[in-house]
């Protein structure tokens, strides 16, 4: 399998996020998400800045993981944006 | 005797001509812009602006013709530092920025943000210096084949895949018709009525053609 670019990797997120009932603890995500953690935090801190997930506390003060509107927005139109990056060379 | 009255042909013709080219270049660009803000990638983001910018351009460049046709019919005069301030300079500049963003489209990856910005936006100043200092959309044209040319040179030098080579023709074809559309302007046309009427046809023909790929994409 090739090296996966930025989309890939987000869209890979994201995935695994709405694969767990829209709910993960940040733990069990890094290791889904198979990357190191420097790399996660920084994809993390900038999913969280571009609002595409945001983070709940239960009432035991856990932090949980949760996509937003546009991160489920994201991975719906992710083959069409795929699509159109690979067809217009861009 | 009564000025010669406009000719209605070449009129209709570069009205119809602009407000296609136009609206399609900023369906394009709107079409787009969803995309733009789930990723915030570079690739897409250099494409709407090139997009958003030649129809910006199509614009500026029927004005500019309105205004050579209509003050050659009706002889007025408009000083010459006044028709490079209200259309030649900010034609330069945006149809520069048009072309330079066409081509990031292809050769984003190679580059950084900044260095894009800051290379993009300084030939665009020389251009227009050289086109203040000229004072001719003549002088536009040739500034921006010589920018095209480089161009060409670059995309040949970063040749990454060949599957990609389709749409790196079909970008440089809209920068060359961009070119052609411009050398029709000025009191004298660079091009007889009937040779610009086919170029502007084909222009048309190459914005239907990546607006219908889009919406095909997008929806």
């Amino acid at each position: 399998m090739g090296r996966r670019d930025r989309l890939e990797v987000i869209h890979d997120i994201l995935r695994v996020i709405a694969d767990n009932r829209n709910s993960i603890l940040p733990t069990p995500l890094l290791r889904a998400a198979n990357m190191s953690s420097s790399s996660f935090a920084e994809y993390y801190t900038d999913l969280v800045a571009k609002g595409l997930v945001k983070e709940e506390c239960d009432p035991k003060g856990r932090k949980y993981v949760t996509l937003t509107d546009k991160g489920f927005r994201y991975i719906e139109k992710y083959d069409a944006i795929r699509g159109f990056i690979d067809e217009f060379g861009l | 005797m009564p000025p010669p009255p406009i000719d209605p042909w070449f009129f209709w013709t570069e009205l119809l001509f602009t407000v296609v080219a136009v609206i399609l270049c900023w369906r394009v660009y709107f079409k787009t812009k969803e995309m733009y803000d789930l990723t915030r990638h570079e690739g897409i983001r250099h494409f709407r602006i090139a997009f958003f910018l030649f129809g910006l351009s199509y614009l500026l460049r029927f004005f500019l013709s309105l205004f050579f046709l209509t003050s050659m019919t009706f002889s007025f005069f408009i000083p010459r530092e006044w028709i490079l301030l209200l259309f030649i300079l900010p034609l330069s500049y945006v149809s520069t920025i048009g072309i330079i963003s066409l081509i990031s489209c292809s050769v984003w990856k190679q580059f950084s943000r900044t260095t894009l910005i800051l290379v993009g936006n300084g030939i665009a100043v020389a251009l227009l210096l050289i086109s203040v200092f000229l004072r001719s959309p003549r002088a536009m044209f040739m500034v921006q084949l010589a920018l095209l040319l480089l161009a060409v040179a670059l995309l040949f030098i970063i040749r990454q895949h060949p599957k990609i080579s389709k749409m790196r023709a079909l970008y440089l074809l809209v920068a060359t018709l961009w070119l052609v559309n411009l050398l029709t302007l000025g009191p004298r046309r660079g091009l007889p009525f009937e040779v610009q009427a086919v170029f502007q046809a084909l222009s048309i023909g190459v914005f239907i053609y990546i607006h219908h790929r889009l919406v095909r994409r997008v929806r």
